[in-house]
């Protein structure tokens, strides 16, 4: 088996309201390997947003291609939102299982799962609460077991830990490196903090802004579980630092 | 918790209104009925009216309903078509409907027909509008989420857009039912389609003072149980829907 799951080729993408020569990405080129980690990282207004709604299928395709290999991956697509995105009018649970109600999964079955991801993610005990009663971090645990409910061969974050204090999205990243470690999906994640990006990722993608461009793509060596204390990982985090133009 | 804080509070202050506007429009309606059943006039003549009526309100209601949420929805899912005919919508609007009462009367055989026309072009109105100003401020992420999870066709309708207006769409209903059992009143007044207009004129007309005040109390008691019973448990409910 080929260990590509994901090509972008010649990929430029413009707004139409704007000027014939602004484009928020432009010929964008990467490749995404079965089960890595990959971190989209970029300054804000460098195209990171578009490029992961284009990947996610939310917005069309003007120009170059996005290729899943094989195609069916494009069915395993899963996404957590910046501003979790939960629904509102559904209790915990039945956000969890949106995705599979809308696959017709039948209700035996979606207890089941539901039950396996309110404890997975630590919503014990608040699986008939609305998202109102819940903390910002929780929700986004909602938003992760949601994404998780559909069984994902490629799971797309958007900026998932930027809405949560600095202590609730240390402990949200461990708990995704687990899952992650744990379930060998393939992970997109768009972020703007170099850190975030060196403590998650496989290889790190870096953007340029006016117009969206691939700066360079970084392998990310620093060894498993890893730290911000080590030299290995301030190495990397100069490097970035100096890569990324803000 | 915060939520459910909110909601005690908001029952706390509504309760003291709410028990006093039950004494007064129970307490009069019920005695006014039995004087006026005990001085001879039969219950028919008091409630028959009134259900027409109400029925007449109900089914103008639910087409109403119908036609502008599917209306709202697929109007504002294409920007140059809503720019196109928003401002025709604002006109219509505008316009007086009794004015094309009598013409509604003479294309229409039936009475009943031709009070639920004039009462769904009154009652339709606040209900598009508000679900129309509900798409443009609905959240955007909640519609990317749907997508991605997969809430396609029917599925996108049940599960997405009437929850997402369900808060609009609420308060919408409560601005058109008002509408409706005003114009349900004048309409039956003026084409003496029978129902309760009817009776309130016939009631005046001929003098029947306790029954024309009778009438007015029935009327005034059914829109205050449906508004307490039916919307204001319904807008309480609607709370959730927001973040």
């Amino acid at each position: 088996m080929n260990d590509t799951i994901l090509s972008v080729k010649n990929l430029s993408y413009g707004y139409a309201s704007e000027r014939d020569n602004s484009y928020a990405l432009r010929d964008v080129n990467f490749s995404v390997k079965r089960g890595e980690f990959f971190v989209i990282l970029g300054p804000s207004g460098c195209g990171k947003s578009t490029l992961l709604r284009l990947i996610a299928g939310l917005m069309p395709i003007q120009d170059g291609s996005i290729i899943f290999d094989p195609p069916t991956m494009a069915e395993r697509r899963s996404m957590v939102f910046q501003s979790f995105a939960i629904f509102p009018w559904l209790t915990v649970k039945d956000n969890i299982l949106f995705g599979l109600n809308m696959h017709g999964m039948n209700q035996d079955e979606q207890d089941k799962v539901a039950d396996f991801y309110v404890k997975e993610l630590g919503l014990d005990g608040f699986g008939e609460h609305y998202p109102a009663d819940l903390s910002g971090g929780m929700r986004q645990r909602v938003g992760l077991a949601r994404a998780l409910a559909i069984d994902p061969e490629v799971l797309l974050m958007d900026e998932p830990f930027s809405q949560l204090d600095s202590f609730t999205a240390a402990r949200l990243r461990k708990d995704v490196l687990d899952i992650w470690a744990r379930e060998h999906m393939t992970v997109i994640m768009v972020t703007h903090l170099i850190e975030e990006a060196i403590e998650l990722a496989d290889r790190i993608l870096v953007m340029t802004a006016r117009p969206g461009t691939v700066e360079s793509i970084v392998e990310n060596t620093v060894s498993r579980p890893r730290n911000d204390r080590m030299p290995e990982f301030w190495k990397i985090e100069d490097l970035l630092t100096e890569m990324v133009k803000f | 918790m915060k939520n459910h804080t909110e909601n005690k509070l908001h029952i706390w202050r509504v309760t003291p209104h709410a028990i006093f506007a039950s004494f007064a429009i129970v307490g009069v309606t019920i005695a006014l009925v039995a004087v006026t059943i005990l001085s001879g006039i039969s219950p028919h003549e008091l409630f028959t009216g009134l259900l027409a009526s109400f029925l007449r309100v109900c089914i103008a209601f639910v087409i109403s309903l119908v036609l502008a949420v599917v209306i709202g929805i697929l109007l504002t899912r294409n920007t140059k078509i809503e720019n196109f005919i928003l401002p025709f919508l604002d006109l219509m609007q505008s316009f007086p409907n009794f004015a094309i009462l009598p013409l509604i009367l003479v294309w229409f055989s039936s009475k009943t027909l031709a009070v639920i026309t004039i009462l769904i072009i009154t009652m339709i109105w606040p209900i598009l509008f508000a679900v129309i100003g509900g798409t443009k401020s609905s959240r955007n992420d909640l519609a990317e989420a749907a997508t991605v999870f997969g809430a396609k066709g029917w599925r996108r309708w049940r599960y997405f857009y009437i929850p997402t207006l369900f808060p609009a769409i609420i308060t919408g209903s409560i601005v058109g039912w008002g509408e409706g059992w005003e114009a349900v009143v004048g309409a039956e007044i003026i084409a003496r389609a029978g129902g309760i207009g009817t009776s309130i004129a016939h009631a005046t007309e001929t003098g029947q003072t306790q029954l024309f005040l009778t009438l007015l109390a029935l009327l005034l008691f059914v829109i205050f149980l449906f508004n307490s019973w039916v919307w204001l448990a319904l807008l309480k409910r609607s709370a959730r829907f927001n973040i």
